[in-house]
């Protein structure tokens, strides 16, 4: 009898208390409240031009930060149960595999590596856990894995590496560093490098515009090539032959001086009429230098002038600018991780006004324009669409007659 | 007595042309069969080289079009719809009625640079949207009556066209503050002749009728004048002499 009550407590306390002990070993991570942080603990604002999800992805821009601190992404964790041994807590590891099982992380063959110095509380509520960019791209191409924490720097934002995947782990533990029921883990993306420039690098001066073109090398061919940015220096300086310049392209007209007859009269020595630019126009030979464009240069930390998404994009173009001055502009391909590659060849150019259509018209003496005026471009296609519609009603109407 | 029976006839057949509404129903005219369906409307699929009477503004010889878009008036064309309601017939004449039509080309170049040399980057463009209202008089007598499949016709009526001048990258263009864009209306008229393709295969013509209620189909030429902006003033000269070609559909 004392033997079935017995058996019957057991059972019906494993019933009513092992679920909650399957419980409190889960660390569950609050994926939606993930955020990201500069290293003054300010909120990171700037967002994907290529619709990633930023708090999967870390790029060149993320592992350097503000000031080469590189970034920290905030994890919000909580474990099921609080009571428990005082020496489970959490580690926080990465790695390109499972970092769960002891061997992972120990040993002569570890394949992952610490992320933080500090271990965490198994609490329930739920904590925010900073892991710095820097740490999670820091071993992903040792070979052999330090598994002593140390924080790392920005000269680990300069591997060259291609994609990797690396997985962060946060692991429940007991005081022997096993595995406690199962973990959270968050994957995640890393690229560095953005795609090489294209090559070569050409530009036009169009009315108050630059036109930039380039054509893409075959090293730009890869999956993640997302487009192109265009930067553009307003020091840039051509070969400097410039005789008479006109800005605004106005004619520039010189009278020769014919002396005067024996009568005092002014003779006509005859003009001529020239429209002349700084010959640093169109990219036309000299030197041409930028204080901030260089050929290979870093465009990560540039402000681009123009953008043109797309891996088929050859042109841009860069408005705004003053006719007659003198511009440096050059190339950088951007990949679907917002990386920036480097900047290509630089080339000088200066905007200057066309002789269009209408200027020939007006200049010619033509009357025409300013008569019931009106806005906007070409609208040919919907107007004839509604022709056609109205002609497939007539006939519509007419069948079923 | 005789002149006058003859001619208060004539008058009362003239008088006496119906609107297309149930009278042709029962039409029966040589060459003609009775399962026939009303024809009421006319379709008009247009193409035309379009060179724009620009430069006639200019008496001194300037040619700003000209020295624009060159000479090849064969690589613009116009494309153009023209829908007529056919409002009277004249028994074994023909049909007389409104119609519109719609049309858009465009001419495009590389822009000079400011000292004349070729080229810009940027292309210049210039594109013309003309509208048109018309009378149309089609003699399809001798078709209906003989079985010529030849149809004259002759148009008149008003051209209205939407115009506007601009460069690649940019808006409308603006020179001396006034903008490269406007209307010009002008008078518009036509002659042509159309070849009836239903002799070819009565047959299959016959089952299109049946299928969709298109009585003929045509094939046309015709001569075109388009006056746009002869008035002058502020307004752009982009009427046209020139030929049209195109594909005709009554129902």
């Amino acid at each position: 009898m004392r033997f079935w009550l017995a058996l019957s407590v057991v059972v019906l306390s494993v019933l009513l208390f092992g679920e909650r002990l399957a419980l409190a070993q889960t660390v569950t991570l609050q994926t939606a409240g993930i955020t990201r942080v500069n290293a003054d603990g300010s909120m990171v604002t700037t967002k994907s031009t290529t619709n990633m999800n930023v708090f999967q992805r870390t790029n060149a821009a993320d592992c350097y930060g503000l000031d080469d601190k590189g970034i920290e992404y905030a994890f919000p964790v909580s474990v099921a149960m609080e009571t428990m041994p005082a020496a489970h807590h959490i580690e926080v590891w990465a790695g390109g595999s499972d970092c769960t099982p002891l061997t992972s992380r120990s040993g002569t063959t570890p394949i992952c590596w610490p992320v933080s110095a500090s271990t965490y509380p198994p609490n329930s509520t739920v904590q925010s856990i900073r892991i710095r960019a820097q740490d999670i791209v820091s071993q992903i191409t040792n070979t052999t894995k330090t598994l002593t924490y140390s924080a790392a720097q920005s000269n680990v934002c300069t591997l060259t590496t291609a994609l990797s995947t690396v997985t962060v782990y946060f692991l429940l533990l007991d005081g022997t560093s096993n595995p406690v029921g199962t973990g959270a883990a968050w994957a995640m993306k890393i690229k560095l490098i953005g795609p090489a420039p294209p090559d070569p690098v050409d530009a036009e001066g169009l009315n108050n515009t630059l036109r930039v073109g380039w054509t893409s090398t075959n090293s730009q061919q890869d999956a993640d090539l997302a487009g192109y940015k265009v930067f553009v220096d307003s020091g840039g300086v051509g070969d400097g032959s410039t005789t008479t310049a006109d800005a605004s392209g106005t004619p520039v007209t010189t009278c020769a001086d014919g002396g005067t007859d024996d009568a005092g009269n002014v003779l006509d020595g005859g003009c001529t009429t020239t429209i002349v630019y700084d010959a640093s126009s169109n990219g036309g030979g000299g030197t041409c230098s930028s204080a901030t464009l260089t050929s290979g240069g870093n465009a990560a930390k540039l402000t681009e002038a123009a953008t043109a998404p797309g891996k088929t994009a050859t042109s841009a173009n860069i408005d705004g600018l003053s006719n007659g001055s003198s511009y440096a502009v050059a190339v950088a391909a951007y990949d679907a991780y917002d990386n920036v590659g480097a900047l290509s060849n630089v080339v000088c150019a200066s905007p200057e006004p066309i002789q269009d259509f209408w200027t020939n018209y007006k200049n010619a003496g033509g009357g025409a324009g300013g008569f019931c005026t009106i806005e906007g471009g070409p609208f040919s296609g919907s107007a004839i669409g509604l022709g056609l519609a109205f002609v497939a009603i007539a006939i519509a109407r007419r069948r079923k007659r | 007595m005789r002149k006058a029976f003859f001619v208060s006839s004539l008058l009362a057949g003239m008088i006496g042309v119906t609107s297309v509404a149930s009278a042709q129903d029962e039409i029966v005219l040589r060459g003609r069969k009775k399962y026939d369906s009303p024809q009421r409307f006319a379709l008009e699929f247009r193409f035309a080289p379009y060179w724009p009477n620009i430069d006639s503004e200019f008496s001194g010889g300037a040619r700003p079009y000209h020295d624009t878009f060159g000479d090849r008036p064969w690589a613009r064309l116009l494309a153009a719809i023209e829908f007529d309601w056919q409002a009277l017939r004249i028994p074994h004449v023909g049909t007389l009625g409104p119609g519109l039509a719609i049309g858009y080309t465009n001419m495009s170049a590389p822009a000079l640079k400011m000292d004349g040399t070729c080229c810009s980057a940027a292309n210049t463009n210039l594109e013309i949207f003309p509208f048109t209202g018309i009378a149309v008089f089609r003699v399809d007598g001798f078709m209906r009556d003989l079985g010529i499949p030849i149809v004259p016709y002759a148009k008149a009526g008003i051209d209205v066209a939407i115009w506007r001048t601009w460069n690649d990258g940019s808006g409308t263009s603006v020179a001396g503050g006034i903008k490269g864009n406007g209307l010009s209306v002008g008078p518009h008229l036509a002659a042509g002749v159309a070849l009836q393709l239903n002799v070819f295969d009565k047959g299959a013509a016959r089952q299109l009728d049946e299928a969709t209620g298109i009585n003929n189909t045509y094939l046309y030429f015709e001569g075109m004048w388009s006056g746009l902006g002869e008035a002058g003033g502020k307004m752009l000269r982009v009427g046209t002499t020139t030929w049209v070609v195109g594909l005709a559909l009554e129902f």
